[in-house]
């Protein structure tokens, strides 16, 4: 055990290991691998602002429920993955695929042609997004920041809204907290009600950008320990860009660290960090151990 | 002074306050109605719609109010559309107002933090239910307070239709001091009493609409 | 009938221009008096005496409140009651002046607090006297950023002239409707004169914000 796995040890005991998933989701994962298509693909996807390239022909495989999570140095381009598949930034090469499908085009007489709204918005009901600055809804409580979307998106009822939003804040251990306003909550209670939210809309995929970032540190554990029983318990795609070294490498299937709008390695997280292989992961993950 | 004379200027003066009120209710309805939607418009994804929304409010904002209630009242009978003075107060006022509304429901939109559009395109909100429960809520909750003096303004320019041959506020007032002589008098009520519209009416009437469009935006004390 | 008859554009015009200048003059010259009444409202508004600075936003309050229309008549008609006779050119240019000083003078307030309290505690620590501190120090701070929403109401105050129309002075608006009563033709001359006001507008807004731009350029403010 070198001086690196130490301190992600410790870093690690730091936000607690409650419910540490098992290694069945690993073995699920594998084996839906090998037999199905995966569930999010980057092929050759290419964004640039300009002339700046920020992402550079991406070839990106993600299986069902496995769970990702992206590193890297800010301005490597990590957000941007995430970004381009909640569609949040158009994409200027390549295609993406969701669930077998492709999500900015639609194949149709054998070509691909750029998306329609209406399929751009059925592939991406199977995304869901949560934020580095929650982005709540500030006029309604945590209650109906959850009913919202699935009232007059999925046309729910109000009832069944109601009574998924209200299950889905439990879960996130905020059951006491519905009728509050985000302004009226701390700041990991606000990122738990953003995931409650965005599991409202029974999403395949979830991704997470940097949720923890602009949390105080002693409520960085608490959202943490709702991401790890998320994968526990529910058949969820991941995909989370992090700079909590310690949660990537205890929660991830798999880890790719960014450099330069590429991915300059990816594997799993024990190989990755105890034994990384490039000499800007190296550095990286040096300089980040070393700001603790 | 003749109290007769009196007695009935005072009536004339009360039935122009009334005159003013109505036409004032009248065309803040009309501005706020036109305001939102030239506003939306000028924010379609469609570029002729939103050159249109910005040709309807350089015109109403660029041109004079009075020259505006001039066209409708002198040159539009030239067209065969003859308005009663009274339409010509309330769309001509309203409209005129409308043109500065709707810029401030543009600027109130563009200013809702763009987290908030990113949410909505997250969670797969179709653009009219983003803008009907999100956007809106929020931008008129941050615009209401410029709509307060946009209203006051509205207040100041019904007496412009003084020059169209309607008895409001100051049109009676500037009667009733004819009249009696007592200019001094009659003038000052009048302008106490648009005071009083004002600021005993029409600010506390924005500052209830804030309150109630505030809800999650100002820390409550919980129960 | 023509809708639209240029014969009359052309009999019209020399009256236009005889009221466009009528309405140019009221303009810089009111605007001139707002812009220094209304320096002097902010700064008695910023009177460490309160019971002066209430009073001042009470009265600048009130201003903003009534029609301007009514405040030229109060002016123009009240003083001969009691035996003064204001000629109507002073009382219109007067008011226009008065009622956009209140406006000004907010404007001004904005600014002054903008500037950062630090540099009040900076003027005392370096002993400037309270009016040097004003000249040299706050103002130069204070007015740079505001230029633009000064001419705004620069802006507006031009629209505003033809309420003047009503102490029988004869600015652009009311020469048009002279005309056209006369000439039983109100549509070249109303349009025009609306034609011009839109110009104007759009022109001033064009040049407001460009100094404004470049004042805060100059003044490296941003």
């Amino acid at each position: 055990m070198n001086d690196q796995t130490v301190r992600l040890e410790r870093i690690t005991k730091n936000y607690g290991t409650v419910d540490m998933p098992d290694n069945l989701n690993l073995d699920v994962a594998a084996k839906e691998k090998a037999t199905s298509e995966p569930m999010v693909r980057f092929e050759n996807v290419a964004k640039r602002y300009g002339t700046l390239t920020v992402l550079d022909k991406l070839n990106l495989d993600i299986a069902r429920n496995e769970k990702v999570s992206i590193i890297g140095p800010s301005g490597s381009g990590k957000t941007t993955v995430l970004r381009m598949l909640m569609t949040l930034e158009r994409i200027n090469e390549g295609v993406i695929w969701v669930d077998g499908e492709p999500l900015t085009h639609m194949q149709k007489n054998g070509q691909m042609v750029t998306a329609s709204d209406r399929h751009l918005r059925r592939v991406r009901g199977k995304i869901g997004m949560v934020f580095q600055h929650f982005n709540l809804f500030p006029h309604m409580t945590a209650l109906q920041n959850c009913m919202e979307a699935p009232v007059s998106v999925l046309g729910l009822s109000k009832q069944e809204a109601e009574a998924r939003a209200a299950e889905l804040l439990d879960m996130v251990g905020l059951g006491d907290k519905k009728s509050h306003f985000p302004i009226q909550l701390s700041g990991g209670q606000k990122q738990r009600v953003a995931i409650a939210r965005a599991l409202a809309m029974r999403p395949k995929v979830m991704l997470f950008d940097e949720v923890t970032s602009a949390l105080d540190p002693e409520l960085v554990g608490e959202v943490l320990n709702v991401i790890r029983k998320l994968g526990a318990e529910h058949n969820l795609t991941m995909l989370m860009v992090t700079h909590q070294m310690g949660f990537a490498k205890e929660f991830s299937d798999r880890v790719c660290f960014f450099y330069g709008g590429k991915i300059a390695e990816q594997g799993p997280p024990d190989q990755l960090f105890s034994d990384p292989q490039n000499e800007r992961t190296r550095q990286f993950l040096s300089a980040v151990l070393e700001a603790g | 002074m003749n109290e007769f004379a009196l007695g009935f200027s005072v009536a004339a003066l009360m039935k122009g306050v009334a005159i003013t009120l109505v036409v004032t209710v009248g065309s803040s309805l009309v501005a706020i109605f036109l305001g939102l939607i030239v506003g939306l418009i000028r924010i379609s994804p469609r570029w002729p719609l939103r050159w249109l929304a910005v040709i309807y409010i350089e015109f109403f904002r660029g041109t004079s109010l009075l020259v505006q209630l001039y066209l409708w009242f002198f040159v539009l009978p030239i067209f065969g559309i003859i308005l009663s003075p009274w339409t010509v107060a309330i769309l001509g006022v309203g409209m005129n107002v409308s043109g500065y509304g709707a810029e401030l429901v543009r600027a109130a939109i563009q200013a809702v933090d763009r987290g908030q559009y990113e949410a909505s395109i997250a969670l797969n909100f179709p653009r009219i239910a983003m803008l009907r429960r999100i956007v809106l809520p929020q931008a008129i909750r941050s615009m209401l307070p410029a709509w307060g003096n946009l209203l006051i303004d509205l207040l100041k320019g019904t007496s412009l239709i003084f020059f169209i041959t309607i008895t409001e506020l100051t049109t009676a007032s500037k009667l009733a001091a004819d009249a009696t002589g007592n200019y001094l008098l009659f003038f000052a009520v009048a302008l106490f009493g648009y005071y009083f519209i004002a600021r005993a009416l029409i600010t506390p009437f924005v500052r209830w609409l804030e309150r109630r469009f505030s809800r999650g935006f100002v820390r409550e004390v919980l129960v | 009938m023509n809708i639209w008859d240029w014969s009359y554009v052309w009999e019209a015009l020399p009256y236009i221009y005889r009221g466009a200048i009528v309405t140019v003059q009221a303009t810089l010259l009111g605007f001139a008096i707002a812009l220094v009444l209304g320096l002097v409202f902010a700064l008695i508004r910023q009177s460490p005496n309160r019971y002066i600075s209430t009073a001042m936003a009470e009265i600048v309050e009130f201003i903003r409140s009534t029609p301007l229309l009514l405040q030229v008549f109060f002016v123009y008609f009240v003083g001969p009651q009691f035996g003064v006779v204001i000629p109507a050119w002073s009382a219109g240019i007067g008011v226009l002046g008065i009622h956009y000083a209140a406006y000004c003078s907010e404007c001004y307030r904005g600014g002054i607090e903008n500037v950062e309290g630090g540099q009040w505690e900076a003027c005392t620590a370096l002993n400037l006297s309270k009016s040097r501190s004003w000249r040299a120090i706050i103002l130069p701070q204070a007015i740079p950023p505001i230029v633009p929403s000064l001419g705004n109401y620069f802006i507006s105050m031009f629209k505003d002239t033809p309420i003047l129309a009503a102490i029988a002075i004869l600015e652009m608006l009311q020469q048009a409707k002279n005309f056209g009563a006369n000439n039983y033709r109100y549509i070249e001359a109303i349009t025009m004169v609306g034609f011009f006001y839109l110009v104007f507008s759009l022109v001033a807004s064009a040049i407001v914000q460009t100094v404004g731009f470049w004042l805060n350029r100059r003044y490296h403010l941003q």
